[in-house]
């Protein structure tokens, strides 16, 4: 499924011009973040929890070999089976092959964007073998073959009356069954039931992974992720490696902020621990629980991500909350971004997973107002990520010729007073034959860019520093 | 700093220089109305960021030297009245120069001695009433990079507090950045002219006349979308508004 | 095994190369405020001191889960079964009774003509088996501990205490002994980190299934159970 449109700037515009979007946005981020501000507020001492989650996370990625080595050895010695994936086709692979060799027909998802990022769902339908999301956000986006616009919310963008529609189009929906939110909702848990009970694989994601115990974790809401990791007899949890963390101790940190960041929430109604399959055949085996228990880990460009002077993005656990304060987000939404990571984060990960060579637009769409640093949990400094990405834009001749002859002058002129002295007062008299009462309604070039919605200022005819020295001369 | 300094070397920003002299003059006034002596460097230009922030690393390296050779001809305390600028100076100088040992500490030692116009009266100076008054119905935009490169927050509304006579129209949004982000203005202007009528929006609805910023850059941005939509508000600089002195 | 296990050796290439990179990239990963040593357990200062069942109750009655009350079984069996009045032939899936804090509960519902199924592990895979469970309409267990905080209970699973129980069914309803409240999550894994580990899964459930990804409006339970009781007992 290709992105349309194909361009950022396409994107940006079909969505600027969505004025219903635009308020959706606005309403639901100011919903989130107040959320998000009292949740936080309901923990004592949250600045120091949130130090000490940065620490965490800091530390395990700097010793990621020794923690992945522990996690995997944890898992394999209770009897789950580890692979691993150095590509997104080798993850697909693996599990498209894993459910040809157990006869798998159905297999039962739940949300996880890095399934999202190796595209998994397309690559086991091209075996035969259906997959049926079940987070109700994401279903509804498998249903109207859409994408999530928002990594906590896929369907941000989406009304009640689209889903509704969607509903009596794709599952034959009576109209007292999409009579309203809970109506629709029941509706999708009588379907997903049946999609639970029959599935032979369970695919999750991972909120954390805890290395000393080999346990993988998924924090939702719907009761999907505890569905997808009970019902069927395999269940695969795919993990990317930068989401492990040490201890149980650590996980319990994590958790008191992820939630709170995300939706204000204190916890997410299920926060769900998998240590491994049922024991099926044993003394202890469980009445329920998968009989087999596979953990794919996905590098997919992490390392080499962690390599490099962005390795800080790799501290995100995946809140959401700098989509939600973005105020360039706040405008485009998801979809402009044109990756399965959007808004700050996507505008760091994604180039940076992915290749600034295919998203250089990204980390432009940012006016560096540092509001995403602000908010995020473990204290990313997006910024200066941003900033550094940009650097390699440049490096790699990737920025318009326009923007470095500008600089490149500005550069020359700023080294030599007397010819920044020169330039101002020339561009100070060109400014002058266009402006009326100081502002300019119409400016040449790409400056027209800013003289479309806002009237520019003529430059002064004496600088402040020509009036200071003229002043210091007359006081002699 | 345990001391009032009784000189400061003044950092005037290109954009204060070339467009809004009168703010750099605005600045001049105040700091001497507080006893404090004003020079002004020889040879100061752009310090830079405009070309950081482009991703073009070396020219700020460049921009960044001079304007490090200039400040560093006396060892007085810098005042810069820009949060952007100061940003750059403060932090960003360093972290650009990491590869030049001799610059480096040059910046290093600027570090300490940099004061955004706002922290140096407040907190340097210990004023927040400078003897000011207006009778303007003034709201507050909290420019970003002040507010967050900085921590330039309260220091503006506690000194506007003190401003003889004035109206204060609390702004909804004030800390929403108002979409400038310097060259992101016009390499995505459609975004940034989003954000911008946003911001315009809360600034009617705050019932002001004139809205007060310490960063022109941003303050340009506003004046020049306000001016589109016919309105009467004014776009000032900090500066601006305390300058007027209370017997003005 | 290991010849059928798809990527078998794709599997063992990679591992070795991974491993090896991550050895590489984390020599020179510039990681900020990364210590060298684990920063260790986090020990924030004391709560101010509140009474645990209260809050219990108050958080978890905010998120639409109701706290009760009980002594014995037979007080149990009356709020189960007020759930179950206007049900015809009404099902009840429950843990084996040696994981719950009454005895008797079983033969109490049944005595009221409620069918109490419970899970058999041998039967996991029986379609039937499964979709009876699926059927019930309280699903009832107990709980290793209530965490005031957030108003949430920690259920580890095990042989004869599965996860269905409090899953399937649209009403869960946990039997919680009242010596088992604690401050909330961290504390509780500080104090009992085993637990965690002691089944296959472990959970922190917070109140009645929910979603708001439809317009960012409440609607309560999805797929898991719609309400939430928890019953302390002594």
């Amino acid at each position: 499924m290709s992105i349309e449109p194909a361009t950022f700037d396409a994107r940006t515009h079909k969505a600027l011009a969505d004025t219903a979007l635009r308020k959706t946005l606005r309403d639901v981020t100011a919903v989130i973040l107040d959320s998000r501000a009292a949740g936080l507020a309901r923990l004592p001492h949250s600045d120091d929890w949130r130090d000490h989650a940065r620490r965490i996370r800091a530390h395990t990625l700097s010793r990621l070999d020794h923690y992945v080595d522990q996690f995997v050895d944890a898992v394999e010695s209770k009897g789950g089976q580890v692979f691993y994936a150095g590509t997104a086709s080798d993850a697909v692979s693996y599990i498209r092959d894993l459910a040809i060799a157990k006869r798998v027909k159905l297999v039962a998802k739940s949300k996880s964007m890095v399934t999202e990022e190796i595209e998994l769902n397309k690559g086991l339908e091209s075996a035969g073998v259906r997959v049926v999301e079940t987070d109700l956000g994401e279903y509804i986006v498998q249903l109207a073959q859409d994408r999530p616009s928002h990594i906590v919310m896929p369907i941000m963008h989406m009304t009640r009356h689209q889903v509704a529609d969607l509903f009596k189009q794709k599952l034959g929906a009576t109209d007292e069954e999409v009579a309203d939110i809970p109506e629709m909702t029941q509706l999708a848990r009588r379907v997903l039931r049946q999609e639970f009970i029959n599935a032979d694989m369970g695919i999750s994601g991972c909120n954390f992974a805890v290395a000393e115990t080999g346990s993988i974790t998924t924090c939702t809401n719907e009761g999907n992720g505890r569905l997808c990791t009970t019902m069927p007899r395999i269940h695969v949890a795919v993990v990317g490696i930068e989401r492990i963390v040490p201890t149980v101790h650590d996980l319990g940190v994590m958790l008191n902020v992820l939630a709170r960041s995300s939706t204000g929430q204190n916890l997410t109604v299920y926060s769900n621990i998998v240590n491994g399959a049922r024991g099926a055949g044993t003394e202890r085996a469980e009445g329920d629980g998968p009989d087999e228990f596979h953990v794919v880990l996905v590098d997919n460009g992490r390392t080499a991500v962690l390599g490099s002077e962005r390795a800080e993005i790799l501290y995100c656990i995946r809140c959401g909350a700098c989509l939600n304060t973005c105020p360039v987000f706040q405008q485009i939404g998801g979809h402009a971004y044109g990756a399965v990571y959007p808004g700050p984060i996507g505008a760091v990960l994604t180039p940076s997973l992915q290749g600034l060579e295919h998203f250089n637009d990204l980390p432009q769409a940012s006016s560096l107002c540092g509001a995403c640093k602000d908010v995020c949990p473990v204290r990313i400094d997006i910024p200066r990520m941003l900033l550094s990405l940009r650097a390699t834009s440049v490096d790699t001749g990737r920025s318009p010729a326009w923007v470095g002859l500008g600089i490149h002058a500005l550069r020359w002129v700023s080294t030599r007073p007397a010819l920044f002295r020169l330039a101002g007062a020339a561009a100070a008299r060109a400014t002058r034959l266009l402006a009326r009462d100081n502002w300019i309604t119409k400016m040449p070039g790409h400056l027209s860019a800013w003289t479309k919605t806002r009237d520019f200022p003529a430059l002064a005819t004496t600088s402040f520093q020509e009036r200071w020295q003229a002043k210091r001369r007359g006081a002699r | 700093m345990s001391s009032r300094p009784a000189r400061v070397q003044l950092l005037v920003t290109c954009l204060i220089d070339r467009v809004f002299p009168d703010t750099g003059m605005a600045v001049v006034t105040l700091l001497e109305r507080l006893g404090v002596e004003v020079q002004v460097p020889v040879g100061q230009t752009c310090c830079g960021q405009p070309a950081f922030n482009a991703g073009y690393v070396d020219d700020a390296r460049a921009m960044a030297r001079h304007t490090i050779d200039v400040l560093t001809k006396t060892s007085d305390p810098i005042v810069v009245p820009s949060g952007s600028c100061g940003d750059m100076v403060i932090h960003q100088y360093e972290a650009i120069l990491q590869d030049d040992p001799v610059y480096l500490a040059k910046a290093r030692s600027l570090h300490e001695r940099t004061h955004e116009l706002t922290k140096f009266l407040v907190d340097v100076l210990g004023v927040e009433d400078v003897g000011s008054a207006s009778t303007d119905k003034i709201t507050y935009h909290a420019c970003c990079h002040g507010l967050r490169g900085l921590g330039v927050k309260d220091e503006p509304l506690a000194l506007l507090g003190h401003v003889h006579g004035a109206t204060f129209c609390p702004m909804a949004e004030s800390d929403v950045c108002c979409g400038f982000g310097g060259l992101f203005s016009v390499k995505l202007p459609d975004i940034s002219s989003a954000m911008l009528d946003r911001k315009l929006d809360r600034i009617q609805e705050s019932g002001a006349d004139t809205v007060v910023v310490t960063d022109v850059s941003c303050g340009m941005h506003m004046q020049g979308g306000l001016r589109r939509r016919g309105s009467r508000v004014q776009v000032k600089h900090l500066a601006d508004v305390l300058a007027r002195g209370a017997g003005a | 095994m290991a010849g059928e296990t798809p990527g078998g050796t794709m599997n063992a290439d990679n591992r070795t190369r991974m491993r090896a990179a991550l050895k590489t990239a984390v020599g020179k990963a510039l990681l900020p405020d990364a210590g060298l040593n684990h920063p260790g357990r986090f020990e924030p200062p004391p709560a101010p001191g509140y009474d645990l069942f209260e809050r219990f109750r108050t958080e978890l009655t905010k998120l639409g889960g109701t706290v009760h009350d009980a002594a014995s079984a037979g007080d149990v069996a009356d709020i189960v079964l007020g759930r179950l009045a206007n049900v015809i032939a009404p099902k009840v899936m429950m843990w084996d009774e040696a994981h719950l804090p009454v005895s008797g509960l079983a033969d109490a519902l049944r005595a009221h003509g409620v069918q109490v199924l419970m899970q058999s592990a041998d039967r996991a895979r029986d379609d039937a088996h499964r979709a009876e469970l699926a059927s019930a309409t309280v699903g009832i267990t107990g709980a290793d501990a209530g965490l005031a905080q957030t108003g949430s209970i920690a259920v580890a699973s095990g042989p004869g205490r599965g996860r269905l129980a409090s899953l399937l069914a649209p009403i869960h309803v946990a039997l919680l002994r009242r010596s088992l409240m604690f401050e909330s999550l961290p504390v509780f894994i500080d104090r009992h980190p085993g637990v965690v580990t002691a089944g296959a899964n472990f959970v922190c459930i917070t109140g009645p299934s929910r979603t708001a990804d439809i317009e960012h409006v409440l609607a309560r339970g999805v797929h898991g159970p719609k309400e939430i009781h928890v019953v302390l007992l002594d």
